[in-house]
């Protein structure tokens, strides 16, 4: 493989992880609490479609990013108070919510389809990366990508030394050892909730406002059903999602530059590659360790009483 | 200030209060749905017009049936896999898997009057193969069943696509992506469908209320050690309420090729997610197949009518989705209402 | 009395405390006092309450009468928190650590509960000096889900110094540990009691009592017995104050059958617990067809996992078990056992015994579809099922309102019956039957205990599991005592006594 293929391969390897990275630390913050979200998919398409349409209706890519986020956290908090409120199932409450944003997404969208809108910009270009072929792949992404890779380590450290981490995770693992210690157990869940929608809103933006400057329909593609699987692959560990995530965007860059590389197969089937990859590595993940052992949050999708 | 205090409730509700609690959530759903409409400039009188009107001709009414047909069948085996506590969210690619698996009898194998059961056979065949991979997985590693048969979803979509956009592509589709139109032989009718739907139901309710392997599948659905102790076998109920689920949603795809289209094309333009309307369909129904029945035509109705309002007054389909999840929840807040009761402490 | 007990003062008075629960009075007018540094023991068999005293002690319960002083003060704590501010530190039997979370964060978030904040370095200092003052081995950095039930009792110890508890329960502390551990236990209590703390240490183990306790009081059915001298008891004396002076109390059970051939054996197995260590340890045994053959012992030695076992429930790790002839080291599971004629009685009726989602009826046939009786060309026949339903409701007095409600709506009780009923109508060869009475009236017990006995006659072998002693005296031909995982005896007829049953089941010595 010739060095410029490789460089674009993980140039383009960065573009897709950031979005599934950004959902995925966002989800790893919520299941840390306990709480799983399915909604992610469609929180993510709402977080994409609103944002294009803010940023084309106020002519400000910047407020599109505010209200993708927004939006991603209002949908994050309905999903906590349908869990932890009206008591329904996690499960079910996340399918709806993944299946009624996908939807809402459509229709806020639909006058937005094929409208090109201003690209966010705020590219960041450090010199010395572009210099060598071996690291110009990282120059030049938005400033949302390196922001999502600082994020993991803030998370990753957070959750390890804070006393805020320490919260967190006690109410993940055991909520009533957690309320015992005088932890407030439904703000940390609603918290975390809202911030890992805000998180799905932001992926969702950087969708339409920096990758495609643009909306139409199904733009996630299942991007975050795969920030689901990335966040075990990771073992719910914010450094883990964070390589997860690079892995999952390797995966989808390949199509891009299979021409490049020499490999001419039919797009469909390359691009089918990242699912497939997320189930077989999945299968290999639980052959290792199983769900306890990779560190899911012993109270994970069960409901208080 | 007054609380709202929530907590389980000590006797069963009486039927009125289920009726209720079956009804109020529902209300609730459509009235923040006609909120959300007005909010789009779409009337809802215009709204619920065209919805009757779906209902008006005999010619429309078959197109409602046609429509709640891919969801039937998916939902009928959700019923399976859901009563045994297996989350199988994969019922739309394995339709589409059933898609794959009729269109290649319809075009690749001269078999006569036997072209429709052997349609239907293959579909079930390959909806079966493509649940059983998580299934499998789930049975024998813990592997959570609800991401891997997403993952599967969308595998199965480019995988339908590849094979419309090259091996099975007709040469003389003037650029569209398609494949051959299907022979007469391979178009199922009307009693085609009525007498395979009346069949799987039958055999759904047999398998799931008089036969052991429901029955262990239902203890299954309540606890893990329980089935143990009972003597089944997690593994085989897990696999088999997969297998059971999966040929019944290939079933589904099956009736999409043969009975609507009657070619294949792009899984997008194939299924506008009938796998997931299922999961709503089989919820709203409580998880009885025989309520399968009328939440999957009252489904068909929403989706036709989706299509309706779109062409009339512009309104994206996408609201039809919206509607379908926001259903989803009013089933599941009828079941904590039937638990919970929520009472006003001063 | 050792140095460090200060006889002018008393740190706990227990003044008439009296704590009634539905059907039992677990508390009975307790009084007595303990001193402060005291090492004072509490000795009980199960249900001597032991426990529900320590509770209260500890702020979980209330009493209905009486009260205690602490330090001479009427204590009014009616939470742990509250117990926590008068110093009152309690170590639970099964001491629980977040398993995802670190020792340090364990402790980080209990102290943070308790109002104290400390960074994690002076933490780790704070840790390294109790682990060198009293002999603690700590790992800071390890993960919960690391530590053996030994390191995290040492977790739990740790935390009371760091809480600064001035009393502190220990709940059956030495039934987690191995004996080296125990000895290291015992170390660090009379290393706490000479900086003054005054600990209560609840067992029914004779010989760990004697050893490190200055006094030991000894309950009976929720009375206090008496409070002696550690120098001055014998194991004998205490045994007769733990059972009663009553003259033992003999084996009566009506002449079972003649004892037929072995239905059912198990050879040398071993067994893991839930946590994965071993809980029944090399355990041999021999069923006859026609008899009863008890096994008693402090709940928590192992009884489960054995049951589990025999049942096909657990996997044998090593050893075999033979059920009719027919061997299995490896592959006998639970329809295998139903096949050759093992019926269950769990323990756990909510969890195992019943699939909660069903009907009463669908619960009746639970584990009976697997035959022709209810199937017909494999289709069940519900008409079938709902008369023996409505016979077993009808002759076993299960209280429901219909067949077809859903079986969590019964009492405990009544859900109970239904599983004895289920077990007992299959007409089984073998039957392990756990604590089958409890729970019940006594009417509705001696119903059971009536079929047990015929069942006998009829020549079904049981294993009778239970923790009411009285109840395997009336109604076994040979018992066994568990202790930590092994299988003492079985004494036969002749041999058996209640006393040297409370004392194997004490000891560990028969």
């Amino acid at each position: 493989m010739n060095a410029e293929a490789m460089s674009s391969l993980l140039s383009y390897m960065l573009i897709y992880a950031t979005p599934i990275m950004l959902a995925a630390l966002g989800e790893t913050l919520a299941e840390k609490s306990g709480i799983l979200n399915l909604g992610i998919e469609g929180i993510m398409a709402v977080g994409a479609s609103t944002g294009f349409a803010v940023s084309v209706a106020l002519n400000s890519p910047m407020a599109g990013l505010v209200a993708a986020m927004l939006s991603g956290l209002a949908l994050g908090v309905l999903h906590e108070l349908l869990v932890d409120k009206v008591r329904i199932n996690q499960i079910v409450s996340g399918l709806a919510i993944a299946i009624a944003g996908a939807g809402l997404a459509d229709v806020v969208g639909s006058g937005y389809v094929g409208v090109s809108g201003k690209s966010l910009g705020y590219r960041v270009n450090i010199g010395i990366l572009s210099r060598s072929p071996l690291t110009s792949w990282l120059n030049g992404h938005s400033i949302i990508t390196y922001l999502g890779i600082i994020l993991a380590f803030i998370i990753w450290a957070a959750l390890r030394m804070s006393s805020y981490g320490l919260f967190l995770k006690a109410t993940g693992e055991n909520p009533y050892a957690a309320k015992a210690a005088g932890v407030n157990i439904y703000r940390v869940r609603l918290l975390a909730t809202g911030i890992g929608g805000l998180l799905a809103g932001l992926a969702g933006s950087y969708l339409s406002l920096v990758v495609y400057s643009g909306w139409f329909d199904n733009m996630t593609a299942g991007r975050g059903w795969l920030a689901l699987g990335v966040v075990i692959l990771g073992a719910w560990n914010a450094i883990g999602v964070l390589l997860a995530s690079l892995f999952v965007g390797y995966m989808m860059a390949l199509p891009y530059v299979a021409g490049k590389l020499g490999i001419h197969v039919n797009a469909n089937l390359l691009q089918s590659i990242p699912y497939i990859a997320v189930v077989v590595a999945l299968a290999a993940a639980y052959m290792l360790g199983g769900e306890h052992r990779l560190g899911a949050p012993s109270y994970l999708g069960r409901s208080l009483d | 200030m007054p609380r709202l205090r929530v907590a389980r409730r000590t006797s069963p509700p009486s039927m009125a209060l289920r009726v209720e609690a079956f009804i109020l959530p529902l209300l609730v759903v459509f009235a923040i749905y006609a909120f959300l409409l007005e909010a789009w400039h779409v009337s809802v009188v215009k709204a619920v017009e065209i919805i009757g009107m779906q209902l008006a001709s005999g010619d429309s009414l078959r197109r409602v049936f046609m429509a709640s047909m891919p969801i039937f069948f998916p939902a009928l085996g959700l019923v399976i896999a859901f009563r045994a506590g297996v989350w199988n969210i994969g019922a739309e690619g394995q339709l589409l898997l059933g898609m794959i698996g009729a269109t290649w009898v319809a075009l690749f194998a001269n078999l006569g009057v036997l072209t429709i059961p052997a349609m239907v056979l293959l579909a079930m065949l390959l909806g079966a193969l493509w649940a059983l991979i998580p299934g499998l997985l789930r049975g024998l590693l813990g592997v959570n069943e609800v991401l891997t048969t997403l993952m599967l979803n969308y595998a199965a979509a480019y995988l339908l696509n590849y094979l419309v956009e090259e091996p099975w592509r007709d040469p003389h589709g003037y650029g569209f992506i398609k494949t051959r139109e299907f022979p007469g032989r391979a178009e199922i009718g009307l009693t085609g469908i009525i007498l395979l739907a009346t069949i799987l139901t039958v055999a759904v309710v047999v398998v799931a209320r008089y036969m052991r392997i429901g029955f262990y599948m239902q203890v299954l659905g309540s606890g893990f050690k329980a089935a143990t102790y009972a003597g089944a076998s997690p593994l085989h109920l897990i696999v088999a309420s997969m297998l059971m689920s999966g040929a019944l949603a290939g079933v589904g795809g099956m009736i999409v090729v043969s009975g609507i289209t009657g070619m294949l094309m792009e899984a997008g333009r194939m299924s506008p997610g009938y796998g997931y309307t299922a999961i709503i369909a089989a919820w709203l129904a409580g998880l009885n197949p025989i309520g399968v029945i009328l939440s999957s035509l009252f489904l068909g109705l929403l989706v036709e009518s989706g299509f309706a309002l779109q062409s009339s007054l512009g309104l994206n389909v996408g609201a039809t989705m919206l509607l379908e999840g926001l259903l989803l929840l009013a089933a599941a807040a009828y079941r904590f209402m039937e638990e919970y009761e929520v009472r006003v402490e001063p | 009395m050792r140095d460090a007990v200060n006889t002018s003062r008393i740190a706990v008075e227990f003044i008439e405390v009296t704590k009634k629960y539905p059907g039992v009075v677990a508390n009975n007018r307790v009084s007595f006092k303990v001193y402060e540094g005291e090492i004072h023991g509490l000795l009980g068999e199960n249900g001597a309450g032991k426990t529900t005293l320590m509770k209260i002690l500890y702020g979980l319960e209330h009493p209905d009468e009486g009260y205690i002083k602490i330090y001479g003060r009427i204590a009014g704590h009616r939470s742990p928190r509250d117990a926590l501010r008068e110093g009152i530190v309690m170590v639970q039997q099964y001491p629980s650590l977040i398993d995802r979370l670190t020792v340090e964060e364990n402790i980080l978030l209990e102290l943070l509960g308790a109002g104290i904040k400390l960074g994690r370095e002076r933490l780790r200092e704070a840790l390294r000096r109790i682990g060198e003052e009293y002999g603690l081995k700590l790992r800071p950095r390890a993960y919960g889900w690391q530590l053996s039930m030994g390191e995290k009792q040492r977790v739990e110890l740790a935390k009371a110094i760091l809480l600064n508890a001035r009393i502190l329960i220990l709940d059956e502390p030495t039934t987690i540990l191995s004996p080296v551990e125990v000895e290291s236990l015992f170390r660090f209590v009379r290393r706490v009691s000479e900086k003054g703390v005054t600990v209560l240490f609840i067992t029914h183990r004779l010989r760990e009592a004697l050893e490190v306790c200055d006094r030991i009081t000894i309950l009976r059915r929720g009375v206090v017995v008496g409070t002696v001298e550690s120098s001055e008891a014998t194991p004998a004396r205490l045994v007769e104050m733990m059972f009663g002076s009553t003259p033992p109390q003999e084996l009566k059970a009506p002449s079972t059958g003649r004892p037929g051939g072995v239905v059912l054996k198990a050879h040398r197995i071993w067994v893991r617990g839930d946590q994965g260590a071993w809980a029944v340890r090399d355990v041999s045994l021999t069923l006859r067809s026609g008899e009863i053959m008890g096994i008693v012992g402090v709940s928590g030695n192992g009884q489960r996992e054995l049951a589990e076992a025999l049942a096909g429930l657990r996997r044998v790790e090593r050893g075999f078990i033979e059920v009719d002839g027919a061997r299995f080291s490896r592959g006998y599971n639970p329809r295998i056992a139903l096949n050759l004629g093992v019926s269950y009685i769990p323990e756990d009726r909510i969890g195992v015994g019943i699939a909660r989602g069903l009907s009463v009826a669908e619960n009746t046939v639970l584990r009976d579809l697997w035959w022709n009786k209810f199937v017909r060309r494999g289709i069940i026949s519900w008409g079938r099922v709902r008369e023996h339903a409505s016979r077993i409701i009808s002759s076993y007095g299960v209280k429901a309102p219909g067949l077809d409600v859903p079986v969590e709506s019964l009492s405990g009780g009544n859900i109970q019956r239904l599983i004895v009923a289920r077990e007992i109508e299959r007409n089984p060869r073998i039957l392990v039957a756990h604590n089958p009475t409890s729970g019940l009236d006594v009417s509705a017990a001696n119903k059971i205990r009536r079929m047990l006995v015929e069942m006998s006659l009829k020549g079904t072998g049981i294993i009778l599991f239970s923790d009411d002693l009285d109840e395997v005296l009336s109604l076994s031909s040979r018992v066994a005592v568990m202790y930590a995982g092994r299988l003492l005896g079985p004494l036969e007829r002749g041999e058996i006594n209640s006393r040297r049953l409370g004392y194997a089941m004490a000891s560990g010595v028969l």
